[in-house]
């Protein structure tokens, strides 16, 4: 306590305090830039670190992978009856591909869901227990809506194939859902619900996207964010990249183009950390690949992509990345538990984890906080005094927040266009809250209340988000740190300063900010919005609700707390 | 409105919140029942509870399956005589709490805010809320010690000693409150007490060792595990995750440092402050260092610190524990479910944020002792003026 005490003495002889307390109106900006600069460290080097393989029994690649010429037959012949297929006709094609499971020795059904039909086959191992598995799927139509003629015939010819192994130990499952977003989804609940054929727990899953007929692919992409922030065991993910790099195919993570696949420097890493901080965010909400079906169950799902025709890399070398994916989950005694379960990919051998990560967006949490504290101490009231209201403004943003949640359960009911609504009312609101005033006794210390109870709401909506959804809360956090700048500031004359407020409501309101976010979306606003309710009511994603309860709510208790103008002081500056 | 009426409203309120919330969301209620690791442990839960009602009812030996932890007697009486009256039972335990609460208020004349508001603050307090539709029994442990501290500012000896032996007999280390009530009044009085206590204690005892069929295995299903802490499960206390990861031989030493740990610093603390604050000051630490810790140790707590209105001017950080403790409530169940449903934390996010917890209530502990130091400095202070204005 000695120390405690010598520091405490050493803090109030430097005045630090009285300092501190009147630099808080900056230090959420200060806080905001070393959060992000914090990010833009980590793929320095030595900030990161290489990847591993922490669970001794995966060894991946020990085993030589067997699906080379001899299954190459087999494959082109799947394709090729798959090709004849009338593309249309899916409930027909699937009892096809059914009975060609069925000839194999899987025991087989068809999930009927309204989303689409899902067609899936158990084959319950000899030498297993019966209690685990593994997925092996292909959509129908891929994420992109294209055939998935490549992805199907290579999972029906990879279940011929095991089917000819006794070595297996987790019973096996081909999936071939109509689509890998509602209708997989639908077959995960289902289940894990009332489905009567079942083989075990789901260890882990491995969606194929090989949407060519072509024999040859240049590299494979691999997709593994979850839905609300949660991800793969990283040994899931290093076994896949070790794997298929032991095979040939270079890994790209979050469509890293070609020409990119090489690189290994400061911009590549950071690149890559930016755009999987983007994609986690908007897990879901992005038209999935498959592996986000699997949320949630403790399922180590990924998927994995072809791209491109030609290149050195035929389709059993595609095959060959889950035949020795399944030998290495195949040997494990026990769930997946040893390596991370929050981490993020520079690159796909390297990665940060999550104590490295956390503090940036704790930073952000931390300079709503100050915001908070900065509205309490610098109002120019004592605090006592302006506690008197905090009933009266707690009240008034609670039913800020009850708006919120009215829209947030609401709007998924209403029609799919209303989203630009939702957009226009958010611009109107920005221009207009600084010339509407709602006059009222003492208003102005309820509206700095206002603003400190959203500050110090939206604080612990960031922290307890924090480790849920790392990347979702630093995006939220990010864009919305401009909330806590907006304020009447004594040397800015009227006019200017309600332009600022305006236009610092306008870069930090969510919707609005949709439409940017919604810039790389094919579908533009529209895919987004779509993809935001689909996510929030099918998938049990909660984006949706953290945008708008907590994001949302925030943005309008600040900008209402603009409206209240205080009667008494306003009168006296009209007489004087 | 009248005082008394607005006293009536905080009571009213206590009812209405802890009935309509169950009735109207009743997936609420089944969520606060099941969820256990917040709001009750392994051996206060309802489930268990209503397995001990099962097995009484049926004739089994309540305490041979080692899943029922509740004193014999509690289970008798909801068994025999409310068994379908559960969703009244509870928020009426709430409502003489509340009533007690605000009784104890006004022998306080030094207070600064009125009873019926601390009333209210305890009717609307959403943990107490959420804690009672849990069903958590040991509601009715908090009941008693509110009682005990009620009759003992009455000066009802006798109800004193009888509340404190059935506190007791619900969490046995509530014996140790009889340590702050040597301060409460004189030896004569004292004696009354711990009589009254000692006699109502061997009663329970026999007639719990009746309903138990004639066996003793109650005390050790009861007390015992309370005391040895071997059904170890997560909880929002300090001990589960120490007795989970150590080597076992250094059990048995750790388990004897946390019970001392309980007691050790009631004597001082009796020692040095008031009896109202003292008995306070006790509780806290006693659910401080509780082996199976649930959030009713914060309700119970931080009602009875409601009593002391005055104090609230001389605490030092209350926001920094209000604020620690809001975090801890908040992230435990998300840590919670990140380590048991989804597999991806794992025990040390959760032991991490009960931590927090710990050192949230032990901040308000704390921060609750130096205020009324600085309140009884303050007020020596004060006479001393008094004295000097007298004298000359």
């Amino acid at each position: 306590m000695a120390l405690l005490e010598q520091v405490y003495k050493k803090i109030v002889k430097l005045g630090l305090l009285p300092k501190l307390i009147r630099a808080l109106p900056i230090l959420p900006l200060i806080l905001a830039i070393i959060g992000l600069g914090w990010i833009s460290l980590l793929p320095d080097d030595g900030q990161y670190r290489r990847t591993y393989i922490s669970e001794n029994a995966l060894l991946p690649s020990q085993a030589y992978s067997y699906f080379r010429e001899s299954e190459w037959n087999i494959v082109r012949g799947y394709r090729d009856e798959i090709l004849k297929f009338n593309r249309e006709d899916k409930v027909g094609n699937l009892q096809e591909m059914q009975t060609w499971i069925e000839d194999i020795g899987f025991k087989t059904h068809i999930h009927t869901s309204e989303f689409g039909d899902t067609l899936y086959g158990i084959w319950h191992v000899p030498k297993g227990d019966d209690t685990e598995s593994m997925v092996l799927g292909a959509a129908y139509f891929n994420s992109d809506g294209d055939f998935n003629v490549g992805g199907m015939a290579l999972s029906i010819a990879l279940g011929r194939y095991f089917h000819r192994w006794n070595i297996w130990s987790k019973n096996i499952i081909i999936v071939i859902p109509e689509n890998p977003n509602l209708a997989l989804r639908h077959w995960v609940n289902a289940y894990h619900g009332d489905l009567d054929l079942t083989g075990g727990s789901i260890e882990a899953a491995l969606m194929l996207d090989y949407a060519s007929d072509s024999d040859n692919f240049d590299y494979t992409e691999l997709y593994y964010e979850g839905l609300n922030g949660q991800l793969p065991n990283l040994d899931y993910i290093n076994v896949a990249v070790s794997v298929a790099e032991h095979e040939g195919s270079r890994i790209s993570l979050h469509r890293t183009p070609k020409e990119e696949l090489w690189n290994n420097d400061y911009t590549s890493r950071l690149t890559i950390l930016l755009k999987s901080i983007k994609e986690l965010a908007l897990a879901g909400i992005r038209r999935p690949h498959g592996n986000e079906a699997f949320s949630g169950w403790r399922i180590q799902a990924i998927t994995l992509k072809a791209i491109g025709f030609t290149g050195a890399n035929d389709i059993t070398t595609f095959g060959r990345i889950p035949e020795a994916v399944f030998r290495s989950v195949n040997n494990l005694l026990e769930k997946f538990h040893q390596s991370f379960f929050f981490y993020l990919m520079l690159a796909p051998r390297h990665f940060i984890s999550i104590g490295t990560y956390l503090p940036s967006a704790g930073f952000f949490a931390g300079s709503f906080l100050l915001s908070c504290l900065d509205k309490m101490l610098n109002s120019g009231f004592e605090v006592n005094y302006l506690l008197k209201f905090a009933p009266n403004a707690a009240l008034f943003f609670v039913a800020v927040v009850a708006c919120a949640l009215a829209i947030t359960l609401g709007y998924p009911l209403l029609p799919t266009n209303t989203h630009y609504v939702l957009i226009a009312v958010s611009v109107v609101a920005s221009v207009a809250v600084s010339s509407i005033k709602i006059r009222g006794y003492n208003n102005k210390e309820k509206r700095i209340l206002l603003r400190a109870i959203s500050a110090l709401y939206y604080t612990i909506v960031l922290a307890s988000l924090l480790v849920l959804n790392f990347s979702l809360t630093f995006a939220i956090g990010t864009f919305a740190i401009p909330l806590c700048f907006v304020n009447e500031y004594p040397r800015l004359s009227k006019p200017v300063n309600n332009v600022l407020n305006t236009l610092l409501l306008l870069i930090s309101n969510p919707f609005i900010l949709s439409v940017f976010f919604s810039l790389d979306f094919e579908g533009g606003v529209d895919e987004f919005y779509q993809g935001l309710i689909e996510s929030w009511v099918y998938l049990d994603s909660y984006t949706w609700g953290v945008v708008v309860l907590g994001w949302g709510a925030v943005w309008a208790g600040t900008a209402s707390s603009l409206m209240l103008v205080d009667l008494e002081r306003e009168e006296k500056v009209n007489t004087e | 409105m009248h005082p008394i009426q607005l006293e009536t409203v905080a009571i009213a309120a206590t009812l209405f919140t802890r009935l309509a919330i169950p009735f109207l969301w009743p997936s609420v209620k089944t969520y606060l029942e099941d969820e256990t690791v917040l709001f009750s442990t392994l051996i206060t839960s309802h489930k268990s509870l209503e397995e001990g009602i099962f097995f009484y009812l049926n004739n089994f030996n309540i305490y041979d399956g080692g899943v029922v932890h509740t004193p014999p007697l509690l289970i008798y009486v909801i068994a025999e005589f409310f068994k379908d009256l559960q969703w009244l039972l509870w928020p009426l335990i709430d409502a003489i709490i509340c009533y007690n609460i605000m009784s104890i208020c006004k022998k306080f004349s030094r207070n600064t805010l009125q009873p019926w508001v601390i009333g209210l603050v305890y009717a609307l307090n959403p943990i107490g809320v959420m804690e009672n539709i849990s069903k958590s029994w040991l509601a009715f442990h908090s009941l008693f010690v509110v009682l005990t501290f009620n009759s003992s500012l009455k000066q009802d000896w006798i109800a004193t000693g009888l509340t404190l032996s059935l506190a007791s007999y619900l969490n046995l280390q509530s014996i140790f409150l009889l340590i702050p009530l040597t301060k409460v009044s004189t030896l004569l009085n004292f004696t009354k007490i711990f009589l009254t206590f000692i006699m109502s204690s061997t009663a329970l005892y026999f007639i719990s060792y009746n309903i138990a069929n004639k066996s003793n295995l109650f005390i050790y299903s009861t007390y015992i595990i309370n005391l040895s802490f071997t059904k170890i499960a997560p909880n929002l206390g300090l001990w589960w995750y120490f007795f989970t990861e150590m080597f076992e031989f250094f059990i048995p030493f750790y388990n004897k440092v946390f019970l001392i740990y309980q007691v050790i610093f009631i004597i001082p603390t009796t020692l040095r402050l008031p009896y109202e604050f003292a008995f306070i000051v006790s509780v806290g630490l006693l659910k401080f260092g509780n082996s199976y810790a649930e959030l009713s140790d914060l309700v119970l707590l931080s009602s009875l610190i409601l009593t002391q209105s005055f104090i609230f001017p001389y605490l030092r950080i209350p926001f920094i524990s209000i604020l620690m403790l809001l975090m801890a409530i908040i992230l435990a169940p998300i840590f919670y479910s990140l380590w048991i449903n989804l597999g991806s934390g794992n025990s040390n996010f959760f032991y991490a944020i009960t931590i927090v917890y710990n050192l949230g209530l032990a901040n308000l502990i704390t921060d609750f002792t130096w205020a009324v130091l600085e309140w009884e400095f303050k007020l020596d202070e004060k006479n001393k003026d008094v004295k000097k204005v007298g004298h000359f």
